[in-house]
């Protein structure tokens, strides 16, 4: 019976999301004719795309009732450190031309830097919240160290992940969709998933019941600034520079789409689908608003009327839900 | 050329009184505070700290890394330091206010620079660019090269939360007022933002395929517009026909290689060397309870295009 309200709670969620973006495509689709097109809806899923997939590691470490506010800033670091070492020789005072080798290396940093907020959080237990703060400065700095804090225009194989396309769809479309892909089945139908669901719904009967509380949240990070280091890759390859905004106040955005996608703050609650819908519906206002020529100063209106009411939604929705649940059980 | 000739006599004028300036500020330590590191801010570090070992003082450096409180917590050290003066370029054009006037109330004079605050009366010098002069020269220069013709423009705007994002954007739009052929088909705030720059822009071409112009009122959103063009095959050189017209401000080396490679039509540089010779020359004055000559002094850029070589490497900082 729990199974079948938790179940109607997620759907409640999600159906008001997905409510939320339908609104928002028809009140945009009846002020601009250029909105609902096919090369429109590509141009939002390829901007979307970085936040969709920094959101996939955000949903898994939110799932724990943690939170990591360091992923613009690991977007930053690994991506600033492995575009200069993968242009050592390369390029002028102005560009670098970076080879494929700056992947791997931002995916290695990108797990380092994981790797460091995790064995901050577990071994001196400290509060997510702090540590990912302290690191969201330290690794923005370590990234205007290297590049110090210049503009540098990025240029070589280091932007074919980003400017590729397959299928008339960017490769980052296809790399987001995937990852989501891989988050979803992970958190759904694998152990690990349901373990991660359980830490962060109750953490003491979840270490109580023996689960490696250690394991899961090292895992959890790792995975979230992996993400971030990926978004980062994206970001970078679809503008052409590294500069001292590259995700700044990324977290944010990246937050809103995952807390918009119904996953819980309070842990236990976490669903990819929505996270991915959160993040499409964040990119889908901006490309509304600059469609239609909206006055620049309703953009923050908009964004804040939206959030408001898909929390608003979820929250009437999962009081239905719960009130079902009562009814059911009595 | 008026523009460029005041340019130069404003050149000639601070380099004047910067030599006059030079050990006046011996024994003196004045407190540097930044909104923010960025290329643009790197170079006028440098243009500021020369100054004021030319001046004969020291510095004391804060960079507030886009952080109103963390500014003011940085500027209150400087005053219990015992600063002889504070030069500040305010994150929060509101807050500097407060800032300016709790400096002078401990005897510290404090010069704004670059950004202005909301009350110019608060402070006791404010050296900056002339947004609105930008923005006209923009606007001005879009209007010519419209020939009269319909012209479909994309304005992306940077932080509307300061002076330089508001007024290079208003005034923009002032100076069409004279070129009704001109149209402004969508207008993209990005919080300088380089990355939401290259969304703008993405979705503007979406809207608006016949685009025929882009303002991009700093420098280091350049490289966003030009891949979202270079995505649809726009980013070609002046004298093509596909070609869109583009303006922007700042004078990065960036810009300067994109004047040269045709690419951007019209860069306003900002005359960073003497904005920083004024700005230690009034808090060495001021610092000296010598009566300053105005209380503010709004310095125009300087416009330069593909064919001003000369100008490039005389005047314009990202080229030399």
């Amino acid at each position: 019976m729990k199974r079948l309200a938790r179940l109607r709670q997620e759907n409640a969620q999600q159906l008001s999301l997905i409510a939320v973006v339908i609104l928002i495509c028809l009140a945009f689709s009846a002020l601009s004719d250029r909105f609902l097109t096919y090369d429109n809806l590509l141009n939002i899923s390829l901007q979307a795309s970085a936040t969709i997939i920094a959101a996939i590691g955000m949903t898994m470490v939110i799932a724990t009732r943690g939170i990591d506010l360091s992923i613009g800033s690991v977007a930053n670091c690994s991506v600033a450190i492995a575009v200069t070492l993968a242009a050592l020789g390369s390029g002028s005072s102005l560009t670098l031309e970076a080879s494929w080798l700056a992947y791997p290396t931002a995916l290695v940093l990108g797990l380092l830097l994981g790797a460091f907020n995790a064995l901050v959080i577990i071994v001196f237990r400290v509060h997510p919240l702090i540590v990912t703060l302290g690191t969201l400065a330290l690794y923005r700095g370590i990234g205007l160290h290297v590049t110090d804090a210049a503009s540098i225009a990025v240029s070589g194989d280091v932007l074919t992940l980003a400017r590729g396309a397959l299928l008339g769809a960017g490769y980052p479309v296809w790399l987001a969709l995937a990852i989501a892909f891989a988050g979803w089945f992970t958190l759904s139908h694998t152990v690990f998933g349901r373990r991660l669901l359980a830490l962060g719904g109750s953490p003491r009967s979840a270490v109580e019941s023996g689960l490696k509380r250690a394991r899961i949240l090292a895992a959890a990070y790792i995975i979230s600034s992996l993400c971030g280091a990926i978004a980062g890759l994206v970001i970078v390859g679809r503008v052409g520079i590294i500069d001292t905004t590259l995700g700044f106040n990324f977290e944010f955005t990246v937050i809103t789409a995952v807390v918009l996608g119904g996953t819980s703050l309070f842990g236990g609650r976490a669903s990819i689908v929505g996270s991915v819908i959160g993040a499409i519906l964040l990119s889908a206002i901006d490309n509304g608003l600059n469609l239609i020529g909206a006055n620049p100063f309703i953009y923050e209106v908009v964004r804040g009327l939206v959030l408001m009411s898909a929390i608003s939604l979820d929250a009437y929705a999962s009081r239905k839900a719960t009130d079902q649940l009562s009814a059911d059980l009595s | 050329m008026q523009k460029i000739v005041k340019a130069v006599l404003m050149s000639s004028l601070a380099l004047a009184a910067s030599q006059a300036l030079a050990q006046e500020g011996a024994g003196k330590t004045i407190g540097v505070s930044f909104d923010h590191t960025s290329p643009f801010r790197i170079a006028q570090r440098a243009a500021v700290e020369a100054a004021i070992k030319k001046a004969g003082a020291t510095i004391e450096f804060a960079d507030a890394n886009k952080d109103a409180q963390r500014q003011a917590s940085q500027i209150d050290t400087m005053i219990s330091n015992g600063v002889s003066a504070v030069i500040a370029m305010p994150y929060d054009i509101e807050a500097a206010v407060g800032l300016a006037q709790s400096a002078i109330a401990s005897g510290i004079p404090f010069i704004s620079m670059d950004q202005a605050p909301s009350d110019m009366e608060a402070v006791t010098y404010h050296i900056g660019g002339d947004p609105c002069a930008d923005g006209k020269a923009a606007g001005e220069y879009f209007g010519k090269v419209s020939e009269g013709k319909p012209f479909k423009l994309l304005e992306i705007q940077g932080g509307l939360f300061n002076d330089n994002g508001l007024r290079r954007s208003s005034c923009l739009g002032e100076a069409l007022k004279a070129y009704p052929n001109v149209t402004i088909v969508a207008q993209v705030p990005t919080e300088w933002s380089p990355e939401k720059a290259l969304t703008g822009t993405e979705n503007a071409l979406q809207a608006h395929p016949d685009l025929k112009g882009i303002y991009t009122p700093w420098n280091d959103a350049l490289q966003g517009v030009f891949s979202a063009l270079k995505q649809r095959g726009l980013l070609v050189p002046k004298g093509d026909p596909k070609h869109i017209v583009q303006v922007s401000i700042d004078g990065t080396p960036l810009a300067c290689q994109a004047v040269r490679d045709g690419f951007l039509d019209l860069d306003i540089a900002t005359p960073i060397t003497e904005m920083a010779d004024l700005a230690v020359d009034a808090a060495v004055k001021a610092s000296d309870d010598t009566a300053l000559v105005e209380k503010s002094k709004f310095l125009p850029g300087i416009p330069y295009g593909q064919d001003d070589t000369q100008l490039m490497v005389e005047k314009v900082w990202g080229c030399k």
